[in-house]
């Protein structure tokens, strides 16, 4: 857990760094990458990307709980960036991996800015299991030759892909340079404006050193690392549902019908209510889930369960929230030109990202069922 | 020692304060364990005092009765961290509220606003349950509206005169004392001509009516007063400044409603039924379930921010309504699907057989029905909060 004050400095930092700009939002859509590598240069800077990085590793060394403070940061603000994708599970990832002179040198390049790194995983139908991705690495020579595909990478055109394959009949995870001979990458425009990327691997040279980790522990590796995104990401749609809200709040409080400000009306009063309620009631379970995640020694079970509980909530009720800020706004809140636009297609784009809120229901449901089980 | 004439309950044995919250809560939990009684446990109802008395009286006699007081008013002393551990505890093993009324009300209030010849007088009583205590707050016209309360207490010589009628009176017909809110000016803003007033129930004029509610219970009743007297000395804090008294029980306890034992119970109750009618695989079940697992889970985090509040010693602020709403809905919810998942047994009231098992299917739904209602609508919790939060 990372200790008050240096959350809140963090906190302060982050909302000075990263102020919503609208222009700036609009001005990302459709573009490749999407996002500005100055910006995402400038988080580096911060330190922002080595959160979860230990010192000895030149990280801040600071807990899930801090990652945490910045995304629910540029949550508020729609920022396109992918600091969740490759500030939270990429950096959390390549630090589990055994250490060497290429994992300590990808790592440097990563926390610094210089690289981007995303995972890819997701098989075509996008299945939640860690290794159902169709992506085989084959022995060759000293190194491998990939093949197959995998989609809904979040950031196509990062530098790098922590990619996982199947080596020889063992979950595997490769290090593979954009760009890199045989592959190709096919990017799926998300409703924010921003894409994915489907990427097919047809005979991949990949070098011995490219496989960064294997064996036992890979997949509880990857999983962990999973379930720390899937914490930032719902930390970030909590920004989202923040913003979405007060957009609401000053609407209602300005827009005059009937002679009346519109908030004076009880029923719209009572709808405000509820969707503050439900963010709260999503605050108070991301601050369980963080703490459960960050207390010493958590199960991979209970971390899983943690993740989905938040995801579960979260996914939800931020497209809930998204949905009755525009209804609340009327016809205003569903054009372009208003601010909150930005924010409901943002919460479109990421909600699904990592297993949507159903997904993770039915993750929660079981991971509780075998609780339950287990201690009968 | 300005209490050196009196003596307030028993003395203790020593502050509880100092123990750490896990011992301190192992000391807790062993008594309950230990002497509660097995068969009073989650009562469907709120007992009569005698059901009780064994257990209430073995409390007072160990100077545990109100946990809340200070302790040198015969409570037990306990901050605000050490009182929500023994709230939580009583919940968890389903322990009928202490003597709510005098303990968590009046007690309080005279502490905080009594005349010392008030506590010596009624202090003791609360503490050794002699008196039983209860609140005339709502009117037949004024539920929600409670500030244009209507009963009228007019000064004659030494003494007030009510005349009026309160309704929804908790366990009135089991009290031997009521705290009301009266009408003593009629000529100024609502909220600025009521009094508090403690009434002694065991005089002519005071006529009693139980109303027995959908369950067949009567918890509540209505309370007539016809030329009721009481000593003017009965006034507690000002004249006309009752609203400002009342008020000022809204403490750190306005987060009990919000605790999530209660459906924590019906979850546990749920998955029973469900277990003896299959349909814990049933996925029709196991989504309405899984959902509620989650509200109840949640409700937990958000009690827990609140309590955390508490035993910081911080002061809780209006959005601390949100507790109110989101817990008793959740109750709620959980009641109607237990009675959903019972299928043709959601039909019987009181216990019935599923599969090899007593269930008291409607029990949960009973209790949570009325939640939503007392204490503040759930509907003028969202105005306080829309008002006092969202600034609407």
């Amino acid at each position: 857990m990372t200790d008050p004050d240096t959350l809140r400095m963090l906190e302060e930092a982050a909302r000075g760094h990263a102020p919503f700009d609208a222009a700036r939002v609009r001005g990302w859509r459709g573009t490749a990458p999407g996002f500005d590598r100055g910006h995402w240069q400038a988080m580096a800077e911060q330190g922002w990307l080595s959160i979860l990085v230990p010192e000895e590793a030149g990280g801040l060394g600071l807990d899930l709980d801090a990652a945490a403070a910045v995304a629910t940061v540029l949550g508020r603000s729609a920022a396109p960036e992918p600091f969740v994708a490759a500030g939270i599970v990429a950096p959390k990832l390549l630090s589990s991996c055994p250490p060497s002179e290429g994992r300590d040198a990808r790592l440097a390049r990563v926390i610094g800015g210089e690289a981007i790194a995303c995972l890819a995983w997701q098989d075509v139908a996008g299945s939640l299991e860690v290794g159902a991705a169709q992506v085989t690495a084959a022995s060759e020579g000293d190194g491998f030759a990939i093949d197959g595909e995998c989609r809904f990478v979040p950031v196509p055109d990062a530098d790098a892909f922590l990619v996982t394959a199947n080596a020889n009949g063992e979950l595997a995870l490769f290090w593979i340079d954009a760009g890199t001979k045989g592959l190709t990458i096919d990017r799926e425009t998300t409703a924010d404006g921003n894409s994915q990327g489907w990427m097919r691997f047809s005979g991949v040279n990949a070098a011995g050193t490219a496989c960064i980790a294997n064996g036992a522990g890979v997949e509880a590796m990857i999983n962990e690392a999973i379930d720390y995104g899937t914490i930032g990401n719902c930390a970030e749609l909590l920004g989202n549902m923040e913003r979405c809200l007060e957009l609401t709040l000053e609407y209602l409080k300005t827009r005059t019908q009937f002679g009346q400000m519109i908030g004076k009306f009880q029923v719209l009063q009572h709808r405000a209510v509820d969707l503050w309620m439900n963010k709260e009631v999503a605050r108070h379970a991301l601050t369980a889930s963080l703490n459960t995640v960050m207390a010493p020694n958590v199960p991979a079970a209970g971390r899983a369960r943690a993740a989905s509980s938040a995801k579960a909530r979260i996914g939800q009720t931020a497209l809930a929230l998204a949905n009755d800020a525009v209804q609340l706004h009327g016809a205003i809140g569903f054009t372009d030109e208003y601010d909150l636009a930005l924010y409901v297609n943002r919460a479109i784009a990421i909600a699904p990202y990592l297993g949507n809120a159903a997904e993770h229901l039915k993750r929660y449901g079981e991971l509780k069922q075998r609780r339950t089980e287990a201690a009968a | 020692m300005t209490n050196s004439e009196t003596t307030y309950g028993v003395a203790q044995k020593q502050d509880w304060n100092a123990l750490s919250d896990d011992a301190f809560r192992q000391m807790i939990r062993t008594e309950f364990e230990t002497h509660f009684p097995q068969e009073l446990r989650f009562l469907p109802h709120r007992p009569p005092f005698k059901l009780v008395s064994g257990w209430f009286l073995r409390m007072s006699r160990k100077g545990w009765i109100a946990p809340n007081w200070p302790a040198e008013y015969g409570g037990m002393g306990l901050s605000a961290r050490k009182a929500l551990i023994f709230h939580e505890e009583v919940e968890r093993w389903g322990i009928p509220r202490f003597q709510d009324h005098g303990i968590q009300m009046v007690g309080p209030v005279l502490i905080q606003w009594g005349t010392q010849e008030q506590r010596r007088r009624y202090l003791p009583s609360i503490l050794s349950c002699e008196h039983i205590w209860c609140q005339g707050y709502s009117e037949p016209g004024s539920g929600s509206d409670l500030a244009s309360l209507q009963t009228k207490a007019v000064l004659d010589g030494d003494e007030f005169v009510i005349n009026g009628q309160k309704i929804w009176t908790t366990m009135a017909h089991d009290a031997t004392h009521i705290f009301a809110l009266v009408r003593t000016d009629p000529n100024v803003k609502k909220q600025e001509g009521i009094s508090f007033l403690l009434i002694d129930m065991d005089q002519p004029g005071i006529t009693v009516r139980p109303i027995p509610d959908m369950s067949g219970y009567a918890e509540f009743c209505e309370v007539f007063f016809d030329d009721v007297r009481t000593p003017k000395d009965n006034l507690v804090g000002e004249l006309n400044k009752g609203w400002t008294v009342a008020k000022s029980l809204l403490g750190f306890e306005r987060i009990f409603i919000g605790s999530p034992k209660l459906p924590e119970y019906a979850l546990e109750m749920l998955e029973t039924v469900a277990s003896a009618r299959g349909k814990l695989d049933d996925p029709v079940f196991r989504d309405k379930y899984v959902r509620l697992q989650l509200d109840v889970e949640h409700l937990g985090a958000s009690y827990q921010h609140y309590a955390d509040i508490v035993a910081r010693g911080e002061t809780l602020g209006a959005d601390v309504s949100m507790l109110k709403v989101w817990a008793t809905e959740t109750f709620q919810r959980a009641a109607d699907l237990i009675i959903e998942t019972a299928g043709p047994l959601g039909a019987f009231k009181g216990d019935a057989r599923i599969g090899n098992v007593d269930v008291n299917v409607l029990a949960p739904f009973y209790k949570a029905r009325p939640a939503t209602i007392y204490g503040g609508s759930n509907e003028i919790q969202r105005n306080i909060l829309s008002k006092a939060v969202l600034g609407l």
